[in-house]
């Protein structure tokens, strides 16, 4: 194969299909990327929505036995839900914190907010839940982290987590984004706990500023060995 | 004397080159991510390979060449230490199939390996003995004084033209009277080894998909040192090889250009050659391209982006220098990411040393997401298509065994490579010395 001189006019023709070729290229790079990331997007976003509706059917079973005298059946009810959507509520943290440091195109912050506001209601539910239908056998657990690739102590605690949360029946584990964006709920909630630095655990209204291994999280929510 | 770079170095400006450099890169990273940074130099890169693609499928294969007698040839062989090889370039040489008649000089520049006794017992070879190493461009022009061939075949002493390779260059040379110098398909000769076979893949994309594709372009960008084919007069007339030069078959391709002679290339014309078996050899022989290609790019600063240069000043010039900004952009990304991954491995470690939880957990390690992938494989394809050309051109078929040293060569080697050319740049900066013999 011999190769010939190209002429001028055909060169520049050379360099503009180029440049197209460039262009369509990257094009359909950043669409095929933008929607595999939105694809997962709408999935995470889909899966709070679940839990935001899981909060309001809650909450409506939360009201319910206080303007009820049956309590023991709303009681067996609710905390089948409660148990129900922990789980939910715990398997999204690790998806979204991890969607979060992967992403390129979305910001999860929104979705981080949300995901904090939840988990909140949740938690205070748990807690009306404990007052109103006398179990005392549900240990929360408030785990307080920031983003995955600025707190590797936070991956480290959350794995150690997922471990109690298995082996103990009784622990409920609520995670909140501490470096998800500034609400005024958010403020007093790290306030009314003094909560600082990531992580941090709050089990039986106690803080703990330092990592937990869980033999020592068991202890403190009275799982056994 | 073996040919050296030597300057006052400059480790105070080195350092601040690193530093700021390196603070713009992190800064960068930070507000953008990394993926984002790392794909700027990736977008240059892949323009020119689309523009060498596009120029692929606008190449003319039906044009014929005229019928023409072949003049005579002289073959310059500068030799330094090369007793393990010479003799085997020789023989490659005699076997040439060129009906034109031709001579071989060989140039001993100063070697001290016993090569010089060994050549002495060989007939029908002129032996020229330089008593001092003066470098492989000082050892050729004194060849061209003495040459009786209107071509001259430089051929270097670890090379192996097959024997059709100088009947095809010289006949493409004497079609065009402008044409200076011919350039061969430069391949690697026996690649027994992964690095070797790895760079089998670069030298067919190289010498074989670049070149064909800069030719029809008009920017051939080098004349390699192997084997490439030189009219004498054309030598001559241009001052011959540029002697304080560590790339001499760089600077003189574009010193031709310079004075308006083209230069040709033939996929036929293929030649062996012997390339770096270990990484420390590699180092040092892309030290010397790579710093080279920097000292004549001062050398020749006019050329950049001078449309009197056409293609080459305008496009493939500046296009090829980035990737030094691609090998400083990408190696200090890679430090960078390298650090965080590794800072952050050890504090999650300890963390689980603390908590007395498992230390090693792969899932923890996830760095590359499903869009970052696809966006990746998708800007890669292009490079994928030039590989699979460049075996075309090279008349190879892709087989299995040759899928690791590609996968290697495409998502590996350059990455080794872009630190090369990063080290490079801070030695040309520094102004360390070189030493070329």
């Amino acid at each position: 194969m011999e190769v010939t001189n190209g002429e001028d006019t055909m060169k520049k023709g050379v360099f503009l299909k180029a440049a197209v070729l460039a262009i369509v290229l990257f094009a359909i790079s950043l669409y095929v990327g933008y929607s595999i990331e939105s694809d997962s997007y709408s999935k995470t976003e889909a899966k709070l929505g679940e839990l935001q509706e899981g909060v309001e059917n809650s909450l409506l079973f939360s009201m319910f036995v206080q303007t009820h005298n049956d309590t023991e059946a709303v009681c067996a009810v609710l905390k089948s839900q409660l148990d129900e959507t922990a789980q939910q509520t715990y398997n999204l943290y690790g998806e979204l914190e991890e969607s979060k440091s992967t992403s390129i195109f979305k910001g999860y912050e929104s979705l981080r907010k949300k995901y904090f506001l939840a988990n909140m209601r949740f938690y205070l539910m748990l807690r009306e839940y404990k007052q109103a239908c006398g179990d005392a056998s549900l240990q929360p657990i408030l785990f307080f982290y920031t983003a995955y690739n600025a707190c590797p102590s936070c991956v480290a605690q959350g794995k150690v987590l997922d471990t109690v949360r298995y082996e103990c029946k009784n622990a409920r584990v609520y995670a909140f984004p501490l470096d998800a964006e500034e609400l005024s709920i958010m403020k007093s909630f790290k306030a009314y706990y003094g909560i600082s630095s990531a992580p941090s655990l709050v089990v039986g209204d106690k803080k703990y500023e330092t990592l937990l291994g869980k033999g020592e999280i068991k202890e403190l929510i009275g799982c056994a060995s | 004397m073996s040919l050296q770079i030597k300057g006052e170095p400059r480790p105070f400006i080195t350092l601040i080159a690193i530093i700021v450099i390196g603070l713009f890169i992190g800064f960068s990273i930070n507000q953008l991510g990394y993926f984002w940074v790392m794909l700027i130099p990736n977008v240059f890169l892949l323009i020119l390979t689309l523009t060498l693609l596009v120029a692929y499928f606008e190449i003319d294969e039906t044009k014929k060449q005229k019928s023409v007698i072949l003049p005579f040839l002289s073959v310059l062989v500068p030799s330094y230490n090369s007793k393990s090889t010479i003799m085997k370039t020789l023989s490659s040489i005699r076997a040439s199939d060129y009906p034109g008649g031709m001579e071989i000089i060989v140039i001993d520049d100063g070697s001290s390996d016993g090569s010089v006794e060994m050549l002495r017992k060989l007939d029908g070879i002129k032996l020229l003995i330089k008593e001092k190493n003066e470098g492989k461009a000082s050892a050729l022009n004194s060849a061209i004084k003495i040459a009786k061939g209107e071509v001259i075949a430089c051929v270097d002493s670890d090379s192996y033209p097959e024997p059709a390779a100088l009947k095809s260059a010289i006949s493409l040379l004497i079609q065009n009277e402008k044409t200076g110098a011919v350039t061969c398909f430069i391949r690697v000769n026996d690649p027994n080894s992964l690095l070797k076979k790895i760079q089998d893949i670069e030298y067919l994309t190289g010498f074989g998909f670049s070149q064909i594709t800069t030719r029809f372009l008009d920017a051939i960008f080098v004349t390699p040192g192997p084997t490439t084919i030189f009219r004498k007069r054309v030598l001559e007339h241009i001052g011959g090889f540029d002697e304080q030069n560590i790339t001499e078959d760089l600077e003189i391709a574009w010193r031709l250009r310079k004075f308006g002679y083209g230069i040709e290339y033939t996929p036929n014309a293929v030649v062996y050659t012997d390339v770096p078996g270990d990484l420390k050899t590699l180092y040092k022989q892309r030290m010397r391209w790579y710093r080279g290609k920097l000292f004549n790019l001062r050398k020749h600063w006019d050329m950049f982006l001078n449309p009197k240069y056409g293609t080459f000043g305008m496009f493939i010039l500046p296009f090829s220098f980035t990737a030094e900004f691609a090998g400083t952009v990408l190696s200090f990304s890679f430090i960078y990411l390298l650090f965080n991954q590794l800072s952050w491995t050890i504090k999650y470690t300890l963390s689980n040393l603390t908590m007395g939880a498992p230390l090693v957990d792969l899932s923890t390690m996830v760095v590359v997401g499903a869009s970052m992938l696809m966006v990746g494989l998708i800007l890669v394809t292009p490079w994928f298509l030039a590989v699979y050309l460049s075996y075309v051109i090279g008349r190879k078929k892709v087989s299995l065994g040759d899928i690791p040293p590609i996968a290697l060569f495409l998502l590996f080697y350059g990455t080794i490579i872009s630190f090369f050319y990063c080290i490079s740049l801070f030695k040309e900066i520094n102004r360390s010395d070189y030493k070329w013999k």
